[in-house]
């Protein structure tokens, strides 16, 4: 079987400033600026886009004069990059925006983030958040194989030092933070500590993918997916996010990602050991920890100790988040913050990062959500067309 | 960034937990209206899928293994035991008092339940602590089904 996205290049790539505030920018502006950067990144033309996907579709598809334009219905980060590469790959279009940003959003600071906490009749009365929605998840784990907080914590540090020297995190030079720091920070949601949790704050980004073919006459180092998939158990942040989501022993929920790590794993014909570096979605510092188990960097349970001796780490041999990710680079809403993941990624194997460069990046792994909001999406990509 | 209200110290194991005095109250659909009603004749209530046996939380249209809308409405013993845990000290409205302790609690007839422990202090709460069901009533027929050490 020919590989599903052989025809298919992610050509440009671009974050805007990312900070707690942007002043004069709506999401949409912010957003258009990713993608005016990321088609320049690209040396493509904005009469050159075909297609779009995201919830801001529809404006970028009127904003870039494009028209008629192909359309996917799904958020802009890792599923929405998945759309594109099959419509791309099926000749629907040929050059595909994804692009998303948030700013003048969150503007109740006496409240926690308006994406934190979506209505639904059985979470509300409860008091249910992200936050809590995660620990729920993490507790189970840390029961049932006895993992210390300090290993949560080694998580958050870890990844916060990647964006303390990331001069384009919005958290840059904020640390360095130890283990200590983590534990002595306010509890949030237990075991979540105000250091294991996401910040949150504004920013715009964008991706282009197209052909293959298209590729070839551009300038840029074209990267390319060896694999992807999806793993889901219904709607986030409504039915209580038990590990085992009603008993099921096989594909449970708290491994969810597991089986679109092996789809991806099987497209890509590589293994975890083939794997340069990460860029795990780290919504919470335990979600790392779960990743490296649920997609086989670690056996079950065995993620801990990974981690206390230092295998996430930037000289360590599985560097993972290395630009801060949303515990330090940036969170700026809904989606754009699952989006760089991928330009994350991309950067690494382009090597184009501003820090934290791993040398001779050959194939990373990206990946968006968590067990606590009962969704994960992963992609494998390389610098080798599959 | 608010603490929310609540006197007692960050962390504090000691504190005790309550139910909100100003929480949010659920808006029943037609078809959940049979279970956030059940506290007022103290009837914790779940459906029950006669043909493949199988306890349903929350409700649903269907039974979600086989699909038949032929649902009964079951009334559960009230008891069964925490699954996990998490104790809130940054809540996401102001509203809510801190701490609370949301948790999923594995009720004796086979579901999972969300719902707050309440009746103990935050030091107490553990996984596998048995618990019952304590009502709360919140008007417009709303009862919410909150947990305490058995
Ligand atoms: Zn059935």
């Amino acid at each position: 079987m020919t590989h599903p996205f052989r025809d298919v290049a992610i050509v440009g790539v671009a974050n805007t400033e990312q900070a707690k505030r942007l002043e004069g920018h709506t999401s949409f502006s912010i957003a258009v600026e990713a993608v005016r950067l990321a088609l320049a990144d690209a040396g493509l033309d904005p009469g050159a886009v075909d297609g779009a996907v995201g919830a801001m579709a529809g404006p970028l598809e009127y904003q870039l004069g494009s028209g008629p334009a192909w359309r996917g219905y799904g958020p802009a980060n890792i599923n929405g990059v998945t759309t594109a590469a099959l419509a791309i790959g099926a000749g629907l279009a040929t050059t595909v925006v994804i692009a998303d940003g948030g700013a003048s959003t969150y503007t109740d600071r006496a409240a926690t983030a308006p994406w934190t906490r979506p209505e639904n009749e059985f979470v509300m009365p409860w008091g249910m958040f992200t936050a809590a929605e995660f620990a729920l998840i993490a507790r189970h784990h840390m029961h049932t194989y006895g993992t210390p907080v300090e290993a949560l914590a080694t998580v958050a540090a870890t990844i916060r030092n990647n964006g303390h020297v990331n001069p384009e995190a919005v958290m840059t030079g904020r640390g360095p933070y130890t283990v200590d720091d983590v534990l002595a920070s306010p509890m949030i949601a237990d075991p979540f500590r105000r250091l294991d949790c996401a910040i949150n704050s504004e920013g715009g980004a964008a991706l282009i993918m197209t052909t293959v073919e298209r590729a070839r006459d551009l300038d840029g180092i074209p990267v390319y997916v060896l694999g992807a998939g999806g793993d889901r158990f219904g709607p986030a942040y409504q039915h209580p996010p038990s590990w085992t989501m009603g008993g099921r022993t096989d594909l449970v929920n708290g491994y969810i990602g597991r089986r679109a790590a092996a789809q991806a794993f099987d497209q890509a014909g590589l293994a975890p050991d083939d794997v340069d570096g990460c860029e795990f979605y780290d919504p919470f510092s335990f979600e790392i920890i779960r990743q490296l188990e649920a997609f086989g960097f670690c056996a079950d349970g065995e993620a801990a100790d990974f981690v206390l001796g230092g295998g996430i780490a930037i000289d360590g041999p599985l560097p993972v988040t290395t630009d801060g990710g949303v515990l330090s680079y940036s969170h700026p809403g809904a989606s754009a913050q699952m989006l760089q993941r991928v330009i994350r990624a991309v950067q690494q194997l382009r090597g184009t990062c501003v820090s934290n460069q791993i040398d001779g990046a050959e194939v990373v792994f990206a990946s968006n959500g968590g067990a606590g909001a009962l969704f994960c999406d992963v992609l494998v990509l390389g610098r080798e067309a599959p | 960034m608010s603490a929310g209200s609540g006197s007692a110290p960050n962390g504090d194991p000691s504190a005790e937990l309550r139910p909100q005095s100003n929480g949010p109250t659920p808006a029943p659909t037609p078809i959940s209206a049979p279970y956030w009603s059940g506290g007022a004749v103290g009837e914790l209530r779940y459906q029950w899928c006669g043909g493949c046996e199988l306890a349903l939380m929350d409700p649903q249209p269907a039974c979600t293994r086989c699909l038949t809308q032929d649902l009964e409405w079951r009334v559960s013993a009230g008891v069964g035991a925490v699954a996990s845990y998490t104790i809130v000290w940054r809540p996401p409205l102001p509203r809510f008092e801190v701490p609370y302790a949301p948790a999923i609690v594995r009720v004796d007839e086979g579901f999972d339940l969300l719902t707050n422990i309440v009746g103990c202090t935050v030091g107490e709460v553990e996984v596998g602590m048995r618990v019952s069901v304590r009502f709360v009533d919140r008007g417009d027929d709303v009862w919410l089904p909150y947990f305490a050490p058995a």
